[in-house]
């Protein structure tokens, strides 16, 4: 009974159905915690945990789902090509956007990192957080960082800035659709333009363009930065 | 519509965007180069936005649910982590907060900057 109920086929339908209850309670509630990536993880993480199961065991049901990042993430090219007008008419404030944003994030991950008396590995680690997991996971290699701690801080980033970033832009009093997506494909990657998607097709859009954008600056920061320093 | 075409079009450009991305030795990874391809791709009208949107629009309605096997990594990792989980998550957020605040505050100074511009030489003319 173990095997029938630990099954790829068992993984995936619990995932599916976890993740269905996740977007029901968001649509139940309308509140930004009631996340519905959130809600699934807790759920199908305590199964996981309760009963003993292995991680491996779940990903070869669970690692379907994983495949599909690569196809979600070209299929942005999509609402960027809606959007081509709206990426010419703003192409300054964009790019200026998330080069700012990514400098500020591997500077201040940097800064607090040491401040908080993180490992310098971990703080390696933690540095290319903001951006796309195969771009973040591929920089941290490079600079000799812990790449499960990579993905790891990738996703909580993610999930903080679908969470929490649409308010707080909000809250600061930033309006304009190029303003909140840019920021938030910035910020948070993928898992952010989730639910920028969400707000509207030119916020969907200008985060997707941002992850990016923002994911080729931070290449390119941090590859020649740790050229040069060490 | 052809869904089974629509999704053949989007994962043929993963593997051309994994084709490139190993011959320029993986200085950029596979989804990025695909996204830039099928953009040039849509912009160059080889490929028609109708032929891939219903897949497309599959793929980004469900987005979040595609992290969650990686999201559960966290539970090999958290007995490693233990000591310094809070402070990693504190960073994090802090983090995430500047980023998002410093990118939408540029974004919105240079569109402010933009307009102020235009009103400047409307009034000239």
């Amino acid at each position: 009974m173990y095997e029938v109920l630990t099954s790829p086929i068992a993984f995936l339908a619990f995932s599916l159905l976890a993740y269905s209850l996740g977007l029901w309670i968001n649509e139940k509630t309308g509140s930004p915690f009631a996340n519905p990536l959130l809600i699934s993880c807790l759920i199908v993480g305590a199964v996981l945990v309760v009963f003993k199961i292995p991680l491996e065991t779940y990903s070869k049901g669970g690692g379907v789902l994983t495949l599909c990042l690569t196809p979600a993430t070209i299929a942005l090219a999509v609402p960027i090509y809606r959007q081509l007008e709206t990426l010419k008419k703003y192409l300054f404030p964009i790019m200026a956007g998330a080069l700012v944003g990514s400098v500020v994030s591997i500077a201040s991950v940097y800064i607090l990192g040491n401040l908080f008396g993180l490992d310098s590995q971990i703080v390696k680690s933690l540095l290319p957080k903001s951006v796309t997991t195969p771009i973040g996971v591929a920089l941290s290699t490079s600079l000799g960082g812990l790449t499960a701690v990579t993905s790891l801080a990738i996703i909580i980033t993610g999930i903080i800035g679908a969470v929490c970033l649409p308010a707080l832009l909000k809250l600061f009093g930033f309006k304009h659709p190029v303003a909140t997506g840019i920021s938030i494909g910035t910020a948070s990657h993928a898992v952010g333009t989730s639910r920028a998607l969400q707000l509207g097709e030119v916020e969907g859009a200008m985060s997707g363009l941002a992850i990016g954008i923002a994911g080729l600056i931070t290449a390119i920061i941090i590859s020649v930065g740790s050229a040069v320093l060490l | 519509m052809n869904y089974l075409r629509e999704l053949g079009i989007i994962l043929a450009v993963c593997v051309l965007g994994e084709v490139i991305s190993v011959l320029i030795g993986g200085v950029l990874p596979a989804n990025i180069l695909g996204m830039i391809l099928l953009l040039i791709l849509l912009a160059s009208r080889l490929i028609k936005a109708r032929q891939v949107e219903h897949a497309a629009d599959f793929f980004l309605k469900n987005m979040a649910i595609f992290f969650l096997p990686v999201s559960l990594g966290i539970l090999e990792l958290y007995n490693q982590l233990k000591s310094q989980l809070v402070a990693i998550i504190a960073v994090c957020v802090i983090t995430t907060f500047l980023t998002a605040l410093a990118t939408a505050a540029t974004v919105h100074f240079i569109l402010v900057l933009q307009n102020r511009d235009k009103k400047g030489e409307n009034q000239n003319v």
